[in-house]
C-alpha cells in the first residue's frame, strides 16, 4: 500500500517536473546581444550605371538586319562597379567593391551589411563612387547626345520610318527607356556625411533613397 | 556502428529503468514515444485550427499578443499549441533515439527510419515557420537566421536578409507565404505518417487513452499556470539584449547564429547524410540471426495463421505448385525482419528463421531439458526468457534456482515446446518477454498471450496444465517487482503436484502432410 502510494507521489511529482520542464525549455531567456551594443545596418539595392559606346546605325546597316531586330542605336559596354567606404568618426570601417548582381552583373546591387558601432554621437561617412574612369561615361553621353539630339531635332520620323523600317513610336521608344535606364541607375557618386547619436540597443539604417538619388537615414518604420 | 549502438542501448536502458521506477512498465512514456509523437500531432491539430481562425497576416504580433492576452482561451490555447510542439519534437526524438538503440532502422526498416527522420524535419520546419508566425524577438531572430541561410543558395535574385532589415516594410506576403508552409506541412507530414507504418501491420498510431489524457492534462495545466513566454514584438531598429529561446526546436539557433553560412550548411547536410545512412552502416549480413523466414511448402497447410500473424506483412498465401488444392505461404525477404512470430504461429511448424522454427526450438529444448540426461536436479522452474530482457535479471532467476531458457522472441516461441517442457515434469514454465510496447518484434507478448489463453491458432494445447504456465515481464528498472513475482509463481507451482516425467514428444495437431522420403 505504502508502496503504490510512494509511487503514486514519484508519477506525480515526475510528471509534474516533466512539465514544468517542457515550459521552462520552451521559452529559455538567452542573452542576444549586449546591453550596450548598436548597429549601423546599410540595406540598399539600385541599379549599376550601364557603360557603354552607342552609336547611330546607318541606313545600309539597318537594312541588312531581319526587321524585327531593327534599333536605331547599337551600344556595346558593360555595368559600373562602385567603392563603397564607410568611415566612423574619420575611421574607415568599410572598404567594398560592389558589382552588380547576376553571372552579366547587369542586375541590380543589393547590398546589406551591419557594422557595430558605440553608443554616443558619431561622425558617419558613407561614401559610393563609379570606380570606371569618367572617360567612358564622358564619351557615351557625348554619343548619346550627339546621335540622339540629332535625330530628334532634324529628322523627320516618318521620313525614319520609310528609309529604316523603324518606327517613329518605336525610335521613341528606345530613347525612352535609355533615358529611364539611366535615371534609376546609381549616380556616378553618393555620399552622406552626417552626425548620428546612437543609442544603447539602437540601429541606424540608412538606406538608398531611389527618388532623391542619394543616401538617407531611415528614421523608422516606413 | 554497433559499438555506437551498444553505447546508446545502455543509456537507454538506463533511462527506461529510471522511467518503469516511475510509472511501470505499462506506463512507461519512453516505451511509448512514437505514438505519443502522433498524439501532439493531433494536438497540434486542434489547437492549431484555433488559432488560425484568431491569427491575422496583416497584423502578426498584434494578433498573437492579443491572444497571448486573452485569458480565457487564446492564453492557453497558444500556450497547449507551443507546449505540444514541444512533446512532440522531443518524443520523435526519442523514438528515433529507441530505433537506433534497439537496431530497428536497417533491412526493411529502412523505409520506416528515412520516412521518421524526415517527419522530425519537416516538424522542425513547421516549429520554425510557427514561431516566425508570433514575430516576437524570437520569430524575428529565427527568421533572420533562416534567410541567412537560404541568401547562400544561387536561386534568389535579392538576399532574403533584406525584407527584415527596417529600410521598408516587411510585405504581408510574407507572412502569407510562412502561413501556407506552417499549414501545408502538417498536410506533407500526415503523408509522411502513412508512409512511415506503410510497411507495419496494424501499425499502432496513438498512446494508451490514459497515457494521451494525462499528457494533454498535464500540457493543458501547465499552459494554464506556465503560459508559453513571448518576446517583445520585432523591432528592426532594435537589438534585444536577450530573447526567449525554444530549446526544443530551436536549440540550434545560438550555434549556427557563430557559424558561417557554408559552415552550417555543410555540417546540416553533413549529418542529414549520416543519419541517412544509419540504415546502410547498421545492416547485419541477412545469415544466421538475421536471416528471413522461409517456408516449408511440404509442411505448409495454407492455414493462413502466418500472413495474419506477421507484423511485418511479409508473408503472404500464394497459389501451390503442386497438386495439393490449398495455398502456401510465402515469405518477402525484402519485408521480413527474421522477428520469428511465425513460428510461433504455426501449428505444423512449417515456417520461421532458419534455425528458429518450431522444430528448431523443439530440438533446443531438448537439449535444454536433459532429456538425453534425466537427472533429478533438472526439476527446476524452466523460466524461457526473451533473449532482450535485462542479463541482471534473467541472471537473478537463475540464481533463484531457474532453468533459463533463451528464445529471441516470446513470440516466436511454439506452444509445442512449453508442453514438451511442462511434460518433461518441470514444476512448470515461465514466460519473460519484454513490455508489450518494447518488443523489437512488435507483437511478440501480444501473440503469446494469445496463443496460450485465448486459442489462437497454434495454441497450448488442452491437455496442458494451465495452472504450470505463466507469463511475466522482464524490464529494465523492474527488477524488484521481477523477482518477488517470479518468487510468487515459483510457490504457486510448489503448492501443485509435481509432475510424472513423461518421456513424450509433443503431438502435432497439424500434423504435415505426409511426404515421401523420395520427394524430400
Amino acid at each position: 500500500m505504502s508502496r503504490n502510494l510512494g509511487r503514486s507521489i514519484a508519477t506525480v511529482v515526475v510528471s509534474a517536473a516533466a512539465a514544468v520542464g517542457i515550459a521552462a525549455g520552451s521559452g529559455v531567456a538567452v542573452p542576444f546581444h549586449a546591453e550596450d551594443a548598436a548597429r549601423l545596418r546599410l540595406s540598399w539595392s539600385a541599379r549599376p550605371e550601364r557603360i557603354e559606346q552607342c552609336r547611330a546605325l546607318s541606313e545600309e546597316e539597318l537594312a541588312l538586319r531581319p526587321e524585327h531586330m531593327r534599333q536605331r542605336m547599337e551600344c556595346e559596354g558593360g555595368f559600373a562597379t562602385y567603392a563603397l567606404e564607410i568611415d566612423i568618426d574619420g575611421r574607415r570601417v568599410e572598404d567594398a567593391v560592389l558589382t552588380g548582381g547576376g553571372v552579366r552583373n547587369d542586375r541590380p546591387i543589393h547590398d546589406l551589411r551591419e557594422l557595430a558601432i558605440a553608443p554616443g554621437e558619431h561622425r558617419v561617412r558613407v561614401s559610393l563612387a563609379r570606380r570606371e574612369a569618367d572617360a567612358s561615361g564622358e564619351d557615351r553621353d557625348h554619343d548619346r547626345d550627339e546621335s540622339g539630339g540629332d535625330r530628334d531635332e532634324d529628322h523627320d520620323d516618318d521620313d525614319d520610318a520609310d528609309e529604316s523600317g523603324i518606327s517613329a513610336d518605336r525610335a521613341q521608344r528606345e530613347r525612352t527607356e535609355r533615358t529611364r535606364r539611366q535615371r534609376t541607375a546609381l549616380p556616378e557618386s553618393v555620399l552622406l556625411d552626417t552626425s548620428l547619436l546612437v543609442s544603447p540597443g539602437q540601429v541606424v539604417v540608412i538606406t538608398f533613397d531611389p527618388a532623391r538619388r542619394r543616401f538617407a537615414v531611415v528614421p523608422s518604420l516606413p | 556502428m554497433q559499438t555506437l549502438e551498444r553505447g546508446t542501448r545502455r543509456l537507454l536502458g538506463a533511462l527506461d529503468a529510471a522511467a518503469t521506477r516511475t510509472y511501470g512498465w505499462r506506463w512507461n512514456p519512453l516505451h511509448q514515444s512514437g505514438t505519443i509523437a502522433v498524439a501532439m500531432l493531433l494536438a497540434l491539430l486542434a489547437t492549431g485550427i484555433y488559432l488560425v481562425f484568431v491569427y491575422r497576416v496583416g497584423a502578426p504580433s498584434a494578433s498573437v499578443a492579443r491572444i497571448a492576452a486573452d485569458p480565457w482561451l487564446g492564453s492557453w490555447i497558444r500556450s497547449l499549441h507551443r507546449y505540444t510542439s514541444d512533446l512532440f519534437i522531443l518524443a520523435a526524438a526519442i523514438h528515433f533515439f529507441r530505433m537506433f538503440a534497439q537496431a530497428r532502422s536497417w533491412g526493411p526498416r529502412r523505409l520506416a527510419w528515412v520516412s521518421g527522420l524526415m517527419l522530425l524535419g519537416a516538424g522542425l520546419v513547421c516549429a520554425w515557420t510557427g514561431f516566425v508566425m508570433a514575430w516576437d524577438s524570437f520569430g524575428e531572430r529565427l527568421a533572420r537566421e533562416g534567410a541567412r541561410l537560404l541568401d547562400v543558395l544561387p536561386v534568389l535574385s535579392e538576399p532574403l536578409s533584406r525584407l527584415f532589415a527596417g529600410d521598408r516594410a516587411l510585405p504581408s506576403a510574407f507572412f502569407f507565404v510562412n502561413l501556407f508552409v506552417h499549414i501545408g506541412l502538417p498536410l506533407a507530414m500526415g503523408a509522411l505518417l502513412w508512409l512511415h507504418v506503410s510497411r507495419v501491420a496494424r501499425p499502432v498510431l496513438l498512446p494508451p487513452r490514459r497515457i494521451t489524457w494525462t499528457i494533454v492534462g498535464v500540457l493543458a495545466l501547465a499552459a494554464v499556470l506556465l503560459p508559453a513566454p513571448l518576446g517583445p514584438a520585432a523591432d528592426p531598429f532594435r537589438l534585444p539584449a536577450d530573447t526567449p529561446l525554444n530549446l526544443f526546436s530551436a536549440w540550434w539557433l545560438p550555434l549556427t547564429e557563430r557559424m558561417p553560412r557554408g559552415a552550417v550548411w555543410s555540417g546540416g547536410l553533413a549529418a542529414a547524410l549520416a543519419f541517412l545512412l544509419v540504415p546502410r552502416l547498421a545492416r547485419r549480413p541477412r545469415v544466421d540471426r538475421w536471416a528471413p523466414s522461409v517456408v516449408d511448402p511440404r509442411l505448409c497447410t495454407g492455414c493462413n495463421q502466418c500472413p495474419q500473424d506477421c507484423p511485418w506483412d511479409a508473408i503472404t498465401m500464394v497459389e501451390r505448385d503442386d497438386d495439393r488444392p490449398t495455398l502456401v505461404a510465402l515469405v518477402d525477404p525484402v519485408r521480413c525482419v527474421s522477428c520469428g512470430i511465425c513460428a510461433g504461429s504455426c501449428a505444423p511448424m512449417g515456417v520461421g528463421p532458419p534455425g528458429r522454427n518450431g522444430r528448431d526450438q523443439l530440438a533446443a529444448a531438448r537439449v535444454a531439458i536433459g532429456r538425453e540426461h534425466p537427472a533429478a536436479e533438472s526439476r527446476a522452474v524452466i523460466a524461457v526468457c526473451c533473449s532482450q530482457a535485462p542479463e541482471s535479471q534473467v541472471e537473478a532467476l537463475r540464481a533463484m534456482g531457474a532453468q533459463v531458457h533463451a528464445v529471441t522472441c516470446v513470440g516466436n516461441l511454439h506452444s509445442s515446446v512449453l508442453e514438451m517442457f511442462v511434460r518433461s515434469g518441470a514444476p512448470g514454465v515461465v514466460v519473460c518477454g519484454c513490455p508489450p510496447r518494447d518488443c523489437i518484434g512488435r507483437e511478440g507478448p501480444k501473440w503469446l498471450h494469445e496463443r496460450l489463453y485465448n486459442d489462437r491458432e497454434a495454441e497450448l494445447q488442452p491437455r496442458v496444465d494451465r495452472r504450470r504456465v505463466r507469463t511475466m515481464t522482464l524490464a529494465p528498472g523492474a527488477g524488484t517487482a521481477a523477482r518477488a513475482e517470479f518468487d510468487a509463481i515459483a510457490r504457486d507451482f510448489a503448492l501443485l503436484d509435481l509432475p510424472a516425467a513423461e518421456l513424450v514428444e509433443p503431438d502435432l495437431v497439424c500434423e504435415p502432410v505426409p511426404v515421401a522420403e523420395d520427394d524430400r
